[in-house]
């Protein structure tokens, strides 16, 4: 909390583009600034001495950030779009597993206030919509603004680490970038354990009766997303409908991953997990 | 910080930091104490006010995003005659609001009264799951939403005759 003195020194900036942004945090000393996520404040002193906060950036009002934009082969979301906005505005144009994952999060008065890039960037809590942005291949463009204002893309898989967010001081995320792409069958679901939500989502797509594109990740409450390349890549140019043996051995290998790898899910939800699985392939 | 604002339709200037919560200011600073903050992480409604007609937990609400907005409490809102045809109509169908969520509730419909679009029940079931209170059945809540968005629009037909 800042003290008397620093509260009335502290100057409000709102600024409407995103240069202006940069611009101000390239020759402020020291800023505090203000995003509308569950974080909600982030504080950077640059400078070596510690001189009281000189201003307060709020990047809510820039245009860049709050837009849904649809080009001929990706979606680029803004990261301080609310999410009721972003469903009202991409109702019908959004993936569906991803309309899916956002109804999913909060009550409807907190999806109001709650952004789609405080939701990633939130720990414990982005779990689902983070499992439907891995599946659909979805990167977010980073700028950095102490190196010459820099872009560079991410896949989204690779924005955390075991440490947490993998954003070194000086990097902002401007935009989610998703390929915009048609699955013919698209799942999610999610169940409860001892508080916490695990979600499971798939997407496939068929090309003359065989699957030609398959994909699933499991999102638990920690920060990694559980994707199985070999199954996916073993379901692939299976042919259509699938016979129940099959299914039965691909449910195994995918039993055997929480045997092997993934041991601290209960057994209630290792067997949930299957089911649903199980769900996803009798749905091709 | 001076953060300019206008509270129940009157213009604030406020010395405040901008990592405060709207909930704490408006109990602490204003003494309005109809936004309850119990959880303090938007579960419980019981701290919904509406920020330019859109409701939202004032729990999670930062103050540096207030500025230049319009915030609505119960304490204004009790007092519009919208709020009384609401009170009437949800009153005859049996709905009564305890004393832990009527302040949430009653801000969350009166913000679906005045949208009047036509509602489906999946709608309003959707819109009142931010306020986790079971006080009230929620058909005879539903009923009584729909029946006040008719007699709101009938009294504004009226008024224009």
């Amino acid at each position: 909390m800042l003290n008397g003195d620093d509260k009335k020194k502290l100057i409000y900036y709102t600024p409407d583009n995103l240069n202006g942004l940069i611009k101000t945090m390239n020759t402020c000393r020291s800023y505090r600034l203000c995003f509308d996520d569950l974080n909600s404040v982030d504080i950077l002193d640059r400078s070596p001495l510690k001189t009281p906060l000189t201003k307060a950036i709020y990047p809510g009002y820039i245009t860049e950030l709050s837009a849904l934009k649809r080009s001929e082969r990706f979606f680029e979301i803004g990261p301080e779009l609310r999410i009721n906005e972003l469903l009202k505005k991409g109702a019908t144009v959004l993936p569906p597993i991803l309309i899916r994952a956002l109804t999913e999060c909060g009550t409807p008065n907190v999806r109001n206030i709650l952004t789609i890039g405080g939701l990633i960037c939130a720990p414990k809590i982005r779990n689902s919509v983070f499992a439907a942005l891995s599946i659909l291949n979805a990167k977010v463009e980073i700028i950095s603004y102490t190196t010459a204002n820099l872009r560079f893309l991410v896949p989204i898989q690779q924005l955390f680490k075991e440490e947490g967010l993998s954003l070194l001081p000086g990097e902002m995320i401007i935009k989610i970038r998703i390929p915009y792409e048609e699955y013919d069958v698209d799942y999610y679901n999610e169940i409860q354990d001892k508080g916490t939500v695990i979600t499971f989502v798939g997407t496939a797509s068929t090309f003359r009766g065989t699957i030609s594109v398959c994909k699933f990740a499991i999102g638990n409450w920690g920060d990694d997303i559980i994707r199985e390349v070999e199954i996916e890549n073993g379901l692939v140019e299976q042919k259509l409908p699938i016979p129940e043996k099959i299914i039965e051995g691909w449910s195994e290998k995918f039993a055997s991953m929480f045997t092997e790898k993934y041991t601290s899910f209960s057994p209630y939800v290792q067997k949930s997990l299957i089911n649903m699985f199980n769900e996803f392939l009798s749905r091709l | 910080m001076i953060i300019r604002f206008m509270l129940n339709n009157m213009k604030k200037n406020l010395d405040a930091d901008p990592a405060d919560k709207l909930s704490d200011v408006l109990r602490e600073d204003f003494g309005l104490l109809s936004v309850n903050s119990c959880c303090n992480t938007g579960r419980c409604g019981g701290c919904t006010v509406l920020k330019d007609n859109i409701p939202v937990p004032a729990c999670m609400v930062r103050m540096f995003s207030v500025r230049n907005s319009n915030i609505l409490t119960y304490e204004y809102i009790s007092t519009t005659k919208e709020f009384e045809t609401i009170t009437n109509v949800l009153r005859a169908m049996g709905c009564n609001f305890c004393d832990f969520c009527k302040h949430g509730k009653m801000i969350t419909v009166y913000s679906l009264v005045m949208n009047s679009t036509p509602l489906s029940d999946k709608e309003i079931y959707e819109a009142l799951s931010g306020n986790i209170c079971n006080c009230t059945d929620f058909q005879s809540m539903a009923a009584g939403i729909r029946l006040a968005i008719n007699a709101i629009k009938r009294g504004k037909r009226a008024e224009r005759r």
